[in-house]
């Protein structure tokens, strides 16, 4: 059985629906924008740790040759 | 003076005294072994510090924006939640369905003639503590359920 509804009602809800739509789409974008940041945090922190273990190596190597000098 | 005296009256503490000014004065020689190496490291640590610095800035930068992303992101959702709260709920029919769950005893061509405004009218039972939600959404669930098998 069909269901009759006032037409100024239906306009209200599909207008309602479309704002709604269109929120979701800006949250979607939000988010998205919000991933590729973790994402480049995520990348510099890997960064970070590289270049901590690549210093850390150079210091290594650094006190090795001043700390362990050639023995006669 | 004095040190001396202390050296000589205590014998073997001598080798256990701190090294004094004139020891310091001693120039003793360290081979390094790769000095170029060794210079090439201190200089690239340096620079690898210096670009793990920048970093930080640019990481700084990122979670500004990341902040400033999750602060429109919480207001989208705000926006979101007042705009089917306040606005579309008030077009749709209310979620209560208990009067209609014992409606449905009903024969289903009773059923089926309600009219679809008695769903917006508001249930007459006082409102149930948060506690039994899950039962009423459940009950909506079955209701619905079976509404969608009367469909098909």
């Amino acid at each position: 059985m069909p269901v009759f509804i006032k037409i100024d009602d239906y306009n209200s809800v599909l207008e309602i629906v479309k704002a709604v739509r269109k929120k979701l789409d800006d949250a979607k974008s939000t988010l998205l924008k919000i991933n590729d940041l973790k994402n480049e945090e995520d990348h510099q922190l890997e960064m970070w740790q590289n270049t901590l273990s690549e210093v850390e190596k150079k210091i290594d190597f650094i006190n090795h040759s001043l700390n362990e000098p050639e023995q006669f | 003076m004095k040190k001396s005296k202390k050296i000589t009256a205590k014998g073997k503490k001598l080798r256990t005294e701190p090294v004094t000014s004139k020891d310091k004065h001693l120039n003793f020689m360290v081979q390094i072994d790769e000095p170029k190496n060794v210079r090439k490291d201190i200089l690239e640590a340096l620079r690898e510090i210096i670009i793990f610095m920048q970093g930080y800035e640019t990481f700084l930068k990122v979670q500004e924006e990341k902040l400033v992303a999750l602060n429109k992101l919480q207001a989208d959702a705000k926006a979101l939640n007042s705009l089917i709260e306040n606005k579309l709920k008030r077009y749709l029919p209310k979620g209560k369905l208990k009067g209609l769950i014992s409606k449905k005893t009903l024969p289903k061509e009773e059923v089926e003639e309600l009219p679809t405004e008695e769903f917006n009218l508001p249930s007459e039972e006082p409102e149930e503590p948060e506690g039994n939600e899950l039962e009423d959404l459940e009950l909506q669930l079955k209701d619905i359920e079976g509404r969608l098998k009367n469909i098909k």
